[in-house]
């Protein structure tokens, strides 16, 4: 301290009045959150009720905050009262509204929304007093900008989607009280000497409010028609920050596996994984099968673990007495279809195929393994270079297991019980859904029944197919809805994860064992002859794939492909079933499977290099997605039309209070004006000698009284001396009373304008 | 950090858009971002179109009283302003060394002065060392004549002051307006405020336009007008010299005139009670003396030590002689007060009014500055190298005459001794 002190001046009294701006924005902030509230799943409530009510109660608030303080106490103290009431009187309505509420929230979608206007009614109030207390008594917008910002951004997380309108009201809200509220920081402030405070802090937001309307309608139709290459341009972005944080992290080399399905976008590095070497060229797609599902767990699968049923299956068959490490069911099993395939007697029979799986990064904590396969030996030494299979093609694959050579006839009967047994047991085990889970997927199989297996195929793959569209970069789930759900009902876009848990409960739910299987899918064209005459490929995170295996007499596990194929079709075949019978099938349902198909791995990456096109700026905009902004310029219009007599009436009396200030010769001018609009005496302009009896005349107010009135006018015009207020007063007198001569003489509509829109009396 | 805040806000929005593939979300980070550019546009305008001035440049004030400072603003632009600041800084200035002194034009009275920080000229260090408020700090003083609006003369002055700094924040509307803003001052002196910069704010007070003000209010704090309870030597008493015996003769009972007789009041001498009027009433009555219109005490001010004293000395020695020459006006018609100036020349100035007392003050406040118009025609130096029957006050507060010590006074409870005590002065001289 240096001995000085400074302090603002007497601040001047804040100008009387209640400023406009602070209802116009309490309410923008109030709706904008019942609005948001209102797009939650699941709930509903009856809005013409909700938001009139609202509207009175900020209305009465306000008024009765910026009238009289004591009002505004009995307004609390009634509504502390109404509300303890309410609540007392409708506990169970209540209770039973919010765990409904709180429900949805946490629970996610639900198929029929209840309405629950009773407790959206008790919020809004409740909101109402809450922002007012903030806004209006503690001048405190910070915790309320960070809440409706908070509210706006996090909504999403919980399946709330702002829709237009709330996204405009909050923006309003928040903008027009950062203004309002503005206090620079600073200890103190400057008061201020002819100028009104609040009266700049209302013009400045009310400027801000409407940059924010324009930018936000003209930035809206802009976002919506190219909203995708906006998405992109955020995508790319973030598979950037992917990318560099797995390279960083060395997570990039790592063998992907796993039974979560993403809730998210999938970011491919490239990076080499596994190097697969053949020796004879593959044919077929290759599955390699690194996770398995189990259960599923809602966004996540737990993995097979069969020994339980094993050993259920050793006992249905009576072999728990030859049961040791080497012998046992699940080792027998293991290798089963391999075993049978290269026993089954045929004209050429098939030749196996090795395999050999290298692990790039050294660690060989999980294993993939082809399906009907075999661990091999043999081949390679030590584990760091690799592991061997010995496997078949799904073509090559023979299921009469009734012609096996002679020797092995006793193997194939005891694998035959085998699969038996292991069929009764797994029927149980893979069939399982969560059907509280899924209330969506389960009301649509339990409605469109199916015969056969080949019809369930069909059905899941013109489900996924007309529900879905394949992309790397769906977005983000929300985090109280089941990823199942939300890709097949709500987004409509997901990756193989999605289509493969998808088709996996579809499958279950129609009876159907089915397991949800994740590791690579390797295309023949990735392999190359090397110089030994085998056939490699590297593989890379980009061909991690996730698909559904069910399970066929005789061939096992077997994959089935329901991620849709580049051409559009399924690409789904398993013996029995190709896509001719999918075809043939869905021609006979009638259904209309003329969709999208994925893009190729050319085309998304075609999507992340986006260039601006002349398409950018062609607009089509579909206007049943902005239901809600429509709704809300809907309700503004008829709100301001309710009002608008309410606001002439108000202007009226503004201009007659002001004609108590205004001098003679502008009170004069006003008489002329009014005349005219009258057409009354449409030639004069109030110098001629008759215009005091011919307005007499006319009116029936004395002749005197307008003359004088032209005298005092005249003085004032031409006079040295200022015209005393009594005269002044004399002639508002005559005025008034012209006023209402005239107001008589009018038709009805014009009097309308002669009182409202002109406001002369 | 608000606008840290508002680019995390946005960029977060436009992420959450894209994640959750929410068009409304996009729509508004858009908003935000076209939002964000048009503020920093906002600032820019607004800026060019604002102006400010303070109303006056020098102003007084009584110490501990509270003084309105009124700035204008102008603003031409079509918008409203609803935030701007003001940055102030403020603080005592001292003069404390002169070097060269040159004739000027003006009467420096009612020139403005301001203070221009080195920082102007270029010397970063010391710019900081002023903004930091850590005292003293070069400063180049231009003087200007505020109507005729002339440069006349650079003074290369150190000033000694301790800087503070203040925002002043407020809005303001189309056209003019004013800020007023209330200052006190706990010491006496020269209290300089400086208008260092005007800064204006966007709607959403993201962005912000300096432009630099070169607004300085001198405000000349003044001691509250205190009398000390003097007493002069009556002349049966006066045994000392023969000007004890002038005063007596000429102001008091034997030359000069009683002007009437009142009622006691507790500090007054009982050499003038009136014992026969007293006797009469039964109540004390006392003499009261016309003063003679020519009469005058000499008073030197040892200023020696005044560039080393802190606020509180400098401010406890300017109340002490405040209420030294009015108790002295009290007793005589005038005193002639003397010091030494700037330029190392004796000043003097007779002072015969509370007004010219404040006069007084304002000189000795800028006792560095040369005094052309009060360069002193009398002798202050007596032959013997003593004051004889001059009275003389330090820098310690130390009151002497003739070199001898009468009073020391504290700067501790100066207020007590000044509004409480009694102080008789033997052997003062009051010349014709």
């Amino acid at each position: 301290m240096n001995g000085i002190e400074i302090r603002a001046g007497v601040e001047e009294p804040e100008e009387k009045g209640r400023p406009s701006a602070a209802l116009l924005f309490l309410e923008a902030g109030v709706f904008g959150i019942l609005l948001l509230f209102g797009s939650l799943k699941g709930i509903s409530f009856s809005e013409w009720v909700v938001y009139p009510l609202t509207a009175l109660l900020c209305w009465a608030i306000w008024y009765t905050y910026f009238g009289s303080r004591r009002a505004y106490l009995l307004l609390v103290l009634g509504a502390v009262a109404a509300y303890g009431a309410v609540v007392f009187g409708m506990e169970d309505v209540f209770r039973e509204q919010i765990r409904y509420i709180a429900g949805c929230i946490l629970g996610g979608s639900k198929i029929e929304p209840v309405d629950v206007t009773e407790t959206v009614l008790l919020m809004a109030a409740l909101l109402a007093f809450f922002t007012a207390m903030l806004e209006f008594l503690i001048r405190s917008h910070r915790l309320l900008y960070f809440m409706t910002t908070g509210l706006l951004i996090l909504a999403p997380l919980w399946g709330i989607r702002a829709g237009a309108g709330a996204a405009l009201l909050l923006a309003l809200f928040q903008a027009a009280f950062w203004i309002l509220q503005t206090d620079g920081g600073a200890a103190w402030r400057a008061s201020f000497e002819g100028v009104n405070k609040r009266r700049i802090l209302e013009k400045s937001s009310f400027a801000a409010g409407i940059a924010v309307l324009a930018v936000f309608l003209a930035v809206l139709p802009l976002v919506s028609v190219n909203a995708d290459r906006f998405y992109t341009w955020i995508y790319q972005g973030e598979s950037q920050v992917y990318r560099t944080m797995n390279r960083l992290t060395g997570r990039d080399a790592a063998p992907v596996t796993g039974g979560t399905v993403g809730r998210g976008n999938q970011y491919r590095t490239g990076t080499p994984q596994l190097e697969v070497e053949v020796d004879l060229k593959p044919e077929e797609t290759l599955y390699l099968r690194g996770f398995e599902g189990d259960e599923y767990l809602g966004g996540s699968w737990s993995e097979v673990g069969e020994g339980g049923l094993f050993e259920a299956v050793e006992e249905k068959l009576g072999w728990q007495m030859y049961s040791n490490g080497r012998f046992s069911a699940s080792n027998l099993y293991s290798s089963m279809y391999f075993m049978m395939n290269t026993n089954v007697e045929a004209e050429e029979p098939p030749r196996w195929r090795n395999m050999k799986i290298c692990h790039l990064n050294g660690e060989y904590e999980n294993m993939y393994a082809p399906y009907y396969s075999q661990r091999g030996w043999g081949w390679g030494g030590d584990l760091y270079e690799g592991y061997l299979y010995w496997y078949y093609e799904q073509q090559d694959m023979n299921a009469a297991w009734d012609n096996v050579y002679e020797d092995f006839a006793v193997i194939r009967d005891w694998y035959r019980a085998l699969q038996e047994a292991y069929m009764e047991e797994m029927r149980i085990a893979y069939t399982k859904v969560p059907v509280q889970l899924l209330p969506q997927l389960t009301t649509l199989c339990s409605e469109n029944h199916q015969d056969s297996l080949e019809e369930v195929t069909a059905f899941i793959l013109y489900t996924l197919h007309e529900n879905a569209e394949y992309t790397m970069t769906p977005g983000w789930a929300p985090l109280n809805e089941d990823i199942v759900e939300y890709f097949l009902f709500d987004s409509g876009r997901g990756y193989c994860e999605h289509f493969a848990a998808a088709a996996t409960l579809m499958y279950r739910l129609y009876g159907i064992p089915a397991r949800y299987a994740s590791g690579y899918m390797v295309q023949p064209s990735a392999f190359g002859l090397q110089e030994s005459g085998s056939w490699k490929a590297v593989v890379t995170d980009r061909e991690a794939h996730a698909w559904v295996e069910i399970f066929l007499e005789g061939y096992g596990w077997t994959p089935v492909e329901v991620t849709p194929a580049a051409d559009g079709g399924s690409a789904a075949g398993f013996p029995g079933f190709d896509n001719s019978i999918f075809r043939k099938l869905v021609q006979a349902k009638g259904w209309d499977v003329e969709k999208p198909g994925p893009r190729s791995e050319e085309e998304e990456r075609m999507e992340l290099a986006w260039q601006p096109s002349e398409k950018f700026f062609d607009f089509d905009i579909d206007f049943e997605k902005y239901e809600e902004l429509l709704y809300v310029l809907k309700v503004c219009g008829i709100y301001s039309l309710c009002l608008l007599p309410v606001f002439l009436d108000y202007r009226r009396l503004r201009r007659l209070k002001k004609l108590e200030s205004m001098s003679s010769r502008r009170v004069f001018f006003r008489v002329l004006e009014m005349l005219r609009f009258a057409g009354i005496m449409p030639g004069y302009d109030g110098t001629e000698a008759d215009f005091a009896a011919k307005l007499a005349e006319t009116t029936g107010v004395p002749e005197a009284d307008i003359a004088r009135m032209q005298n005092l006018v005249s003085e004032a015009a031409y006079g040295e001396k200022v015209l005393p207020p009594e005269a002044e007063n004399e002639v508002r007198k005559v005025y008034l009373s012209l006023a209402e001569a005239v107001y008589k003489r009018l038709r009805r509509h014009k009097r309308f304008g002669f009182r409202c829109w002109k406001a002369f009396f | 950090m608000r606008k840290l805040v508002y680019i995390f806000v946005t960029v977060i929005t436009c992420y959450m858009a894209g994640a959750f593939r929410s068009a409304p979300l996009m729509a508004l980070a858009g908003m935000e971002a076209v939002l964000f550019v048009a503020a920093f546009f906002q600032s820019r305008y607004l800026k060019r179109h604002l102006s400010a001035e303070v109303l006056r440049h020098w102003e007084a004030m009584e110490k501990s009283a509270w003084l309105a400072c009124k700035i204008k603003l102008k603003n031409t632009g079509m918008m409203p302003v609803s935030r701007f600041q003001i940055k102030l800084r403020y603080g005592y200035c001292r003069e404390v060394g002169c070097e060269g002194r040159e004739k000027s034009a003006g009467k420096h009275t009612a020139a403005a002065e301001a203070v221009c920080p080195k920082k102007s000229a270029g010397t970063s260090a010391e710019a900081a060392h002023m903004e930091n408020g850590a005292g003293a700090a070069g400063t180049e003083i231009w003087r200007s004549d505020s109507h005729t609006g002339m440069n006349e003369e650079r003074l290369n002055v150190q000033r000694k002051t301790i800087i503070q700094t203040k925002c002043i924040d407020g809005s303001c509307g189309q056209g003019e307006s004013t800020v007023q803003m209330e200052v006190t001052g706990r010491y006496c002196g020269i209290m300089i405020l400086h208008m260092v910069r005007l800064r204006v704010y966007d709607y959403l007070s993201l962005f912000s336009c300096a432009r630099r003000m070169d607004g300085t209010v001198e405000v000349a704090v003044f001691p509250q007008e205190k009398a000390l309870c003097l007493e002069l030597p009556s002349p049966g008493e006066g045994e000392e010299g023969p000007l004890q015996e002038r005063i007596s003769n000429r102001g008091g009972e034997a030359g000069g005139e009683v002007r009437q007789l009142r009622e006691y009041q507790s500090g007054d001498s009982s050499r003038y009670i009136h014992w026969n009027q007293t006797a009469r009433t039964g109540q004390p009555w006392v003499k009261e003396y016309e003063k003679e219109a020519d009469s005058c005490i000499r008073l030197f001010l040892d200023m020696d030590g005044m560039e080393e004293a802190g606020e509180e000395e400098a401010d406890a020695f300017y109340e002490l002689v405040s209420a030294l020459v009015l108790g002295l006006l009290k007793q005589t018609a005038s005193v002639l007060v003397g010091w030494h100036d700037g330029a190392g020349t004796t000043a003097d100035m007779k002072v015969g009014s509370g007004e010219q007392c404040r006069e007084l003050l304002l000189r000795l406040y800028r006792r560095w500055l040369p005094g052309w118009d009060y360069i002193s025609q009398t002798a202050w130096e007596p032959e013997n190298g003593s004051l004889g029957g001059i009275l003389k006050l330090d820098m310690r507060l130390g009151l002497y005459r003739n070199d001898t010590l009468l009073y020391t006074f504290s700067a501790d409870n100066l207020e007590e001794q000044i509004t409480g005590g009694k102080y008789v002065l033997d052997g003062v001289c009051c010349e014709l």
